[in-house]
């Protein structure tokens, strides 16, 4: 019994008992371990951020997070209803930072998911570009003056094409109807981005649909449903058929293509927004969510994205545009070329920000309409 | 020396002596916790009122009418079921020839194939389905290879983004654990059966018949249920590789979840997905019975 309880190791035997009474310890040991580690480490602060994978900066923030001892969770998201299915659904707590684009706000704000911002905590606040200062769709700020969300980048939708094969920029959205390209065009699941500017393209307002308008709305993505091959996951997924050829043209095509693109040796893949129709824009914002418990972390990590060095430095890890004053300055020349930062307020004309159907009323189609009949236009081949 | 009788009825009070209650707990806290309870809850949710994402007093069975009357739902379903048996019947009887092989023919192959079936098993379920993009996408390489060869002008679009596209993925996927299921159950099997068979003018297509599909019913039809229920209820592969006519229930479900927030009507169409499943396994076991292959046993 004693020779089988053994555990042989070169000429010496070690009882069963030795073994784990040595394992017992080197485990207890490296559970203690933690609390005994050097005194900058065991003040580590932890912030945990729910957002898109890159949001969290590992390298616009890094030295800010090594100065401040602050060590930065991110809990990625595959979609933008993984924060409401979080949040809602248990398993949010510890959450300090999320950040949210300006279409989830009429939801958000229903929902209770947006805590007020302190704005006094944030003093590079005043540094936002007018447009993002000046809240006209209170997207960040609620009519009543309290703010909810600190925008942090922003980007816009139109038709992105690959100029290999499409070679003259779209003018109008009926390019995407044209035979030519029947299977070749691609389009994101975002309904809510395909019913605005669905319903920008035939003059109307996605937030103010009658039942008239519904239906045209939905017939005109019907149709336009069936010349893809099907509904693309994501806008990354839109990006990746860019890049392999199964597409040419995209609706809702987003600016950030052409870098995503460049980046996998392709250069040909352009986005306008046409005269007729033109596009979306659309911003994230961070936002406090409930039971967020390190908020003196969350402000100074919010105040520091919005210094300029730390927006140029975002938007190039992100491809995006920046939202405070002295960031466009610095960006390298092909990013600063991606959006008309000295016409900008004229751009968001072209390209207002998205305005998304009421969650309640009797006058006009609901959320609750729009996502449903989107399943169906998913399925509309 | 006690008989066998006697040595029944001494082992026979030990299943209710509480160390047996003790040992089989964990066990049961944890059917309860992580399968039963969440059933339950579902079952609850689904008998609730809508709201945003939350559930509301009084109970009715509205989400059932809801998930019932729509049509999207019905064609959605027609869809997942085609899709999930087509993957589970080319499954399978990949699964079974690849395993009958590896029993019987493979020789010195046996371990080095079955290792590489397993080692497949480790590859990220959307590295492959990404894979599968590269091979059929427009330049992919099955069209980059015809174009080279001068066989076509243009890349052919119908190898993605349908259903076509999605069975293979999900066959792909599930393969190799078809053939780690049918090739443990042919391992009993004794070549002898064979043999004599073959001894007694059975052809090839007999010996299919007559010996080896009977007595692998049971494991087949286990088989074609793990893939079927798996496929079938499958959301992420006709997402990203399904295009309009690939789409399944699974999507519609994850749809009332996360993003309508309408969780009665997700519980209700997960429930009646979960009820089809159900009807499949039972009408399967009828048919075993009926045909008396549940009744054939192994002999050593």
């Amino acid at each position: 019994m004693g020779k089988r309880s053994s555990i042989v190791s070169g000429n010496s035997h070690a009882s069963r008992r030795a073994f784990l009474k040595y394992a017992t310890a080197i485990a207890i040991a490296s559970g203690i371990w933690p609390s005994f580690r050097t005194p900058a480490l065991a003040q580590q602060k932890l912030l945990q951020i729910m957002t898109w994978e890159g949001y969290d900066f590992p390298d616009a923030m890094a030295a800010w997070k090594t100065e401040h001892g602050v060590d930065v969770q991110g809990i990625y998201m595959g979609s933008h209803d993984d924060i409401q299915a979080k949040i809602l659904g248990g398993g949010g707590e510890g959450l300090d930072l999320i950040t949210y684009g300006s279409s989830y706000k009429q939801l958000y704000r229903a929902l209770g998911i947006l805590q007020p911002i302190d704005e006094s905590k944030i003093p590079n606040l005043p540094n936002l570009l007018p447009f993002f200062g000046s809240d006209v769709q209170n997207i960040w700020v609620e009519p009543d003056g309290t703010r909810t969300g600190v925008p942090c980048d922003w980007g816009a939708v139109g038709i992105s094409y690959d100029s290999s094969v499409v070679t003259e920029a779209p003018t109008s959205y009926d390019i995407l109807f044209d035979s030519k390209y029947t299977g070749k065009v691609g389009m994101p699941d975002d309904p809510l981005g395909a019913y605005g500017q669905a319903a920008r393209v035939l003059g109307l307002n996605s937030s103010r649909l009658t039942e008239a308008d519904f239906a045209t709305v939905t017939n005109w993505l019907k149709d336009l449903a069936k010349q893809t091959k099907g509904i693309s996951a994501s806008y990354g997924d839109v990006s990746s058929r860019f890049i392999s050829g199964d597409i040419v043209l995209s609706f809702l095509g987003w600016a950030a293509y052409k870098s995503f693109a460049s980046d996998a040796g392709k250069d040909t893949i352009e986005t306008v927004w046409p005269e007729k129709g033109g596009g979306l824009a659309f911003s994230n914002a961070y936002a406090l969510p409930p039971g967020a418990d390190n908020i003196e972390i969350a402000y100074a990590w919010i105040n520091e994205t919005l210094r300029p060095e730390i927006q140029a430095a975002m938007a190039k890890s992100l491809v995006g545009g920046v939202v405070v004053n002295g960031a466009a300055e610095l960006l390298d020349p092909g990013l600063a070329r991606l959006y008309p930062y000295d016409r900008l307020n004229e751009f968001f004309e072209l390209a207002p920000l998205q305005e998304d159907p009421p969650l309640e009323s009797n006058e006009y189609v609901t959320r609750e309409r729009v996502l449903t009949a989107w399943q169906e236009i998913k399925s509309a081949g | 020396m006690a008989t066998t009788e006697d040595r029944s009825e001494e082992r026979l009070p030990q299943h209710t002596q509480p160390s047996s209650v003790l040992l089989i707990l964990p066990l049961t806290l944890l059917v309860v916790a992580f399968f039963l309870a969440p059933i339950a809850i579902f079952v609850a949710y689904s008998f609730l009122t809508a709201g945003l994402f939350k559930v509301l007093l009084p109970f009715t069975f509205e989400a059932y009418r809801a998930a019932l009357g729509s049509n999207l739902n019905l064609a959605l379903a027609a869809n997942s079921v085609a899709i999930g048996a087509m993957t589970s019947v080319v499954s399978v009887a990949l699964g079974l020839a690849i395993a009958y092989w590896l029993r019987y023919r493979a020789g010195q192959w046996q371990l080095p194939v079955l290792f590489l079936m397993i080692a497949s098993m480790l590859a990220s379920y959307l590295v492959r389905i990404y894979a599968w993009r590269t091979i059929l996408g427009a330049n992919g390489v099955i069209n980059r290879s015809l174009l080279e060869l001068g066989l076509i002008d243009e890349p052919l679009r119908f190898l993605l983004f349908n259903w076509f596209s999605v069975v293979l993925a999900l066959v792909h996927i599930f393969l190799p654990y078809v053939v780690l299921v049918l090739y443990a159950a042919l391992r009993p099997l004794n070549p002898a059966y064979l043999e004599v068979a073959e001894d007694l003018g059975a052809t090839a297509v007999m010996r299919w018949r007559r010996v080896i599909l009977p007595l692998m019913a049971a494991p087949v039809i286990s088989a074609f249920l793990f893939v079927f229920v798996l496929s079938a209820s499958d959301y992420i592969t006709p997402q990203l590789i399904g295009g309009t006519g690939g789409q399944m229930l699974g999507v519609q479900i994850q749809a009332s979840f996360k993003a309508i927030g309408n969780w009665p009507l997700g519980a209700a169409t997960s429930l009646l997905m979960l009820l089809g499943f159900v009807v499949c396994y039972l009408a399967l076991q009828a048919g075993l019975r009926v045909t008396g292959l549940d009744r054939i046993r192994w002999a050593s």
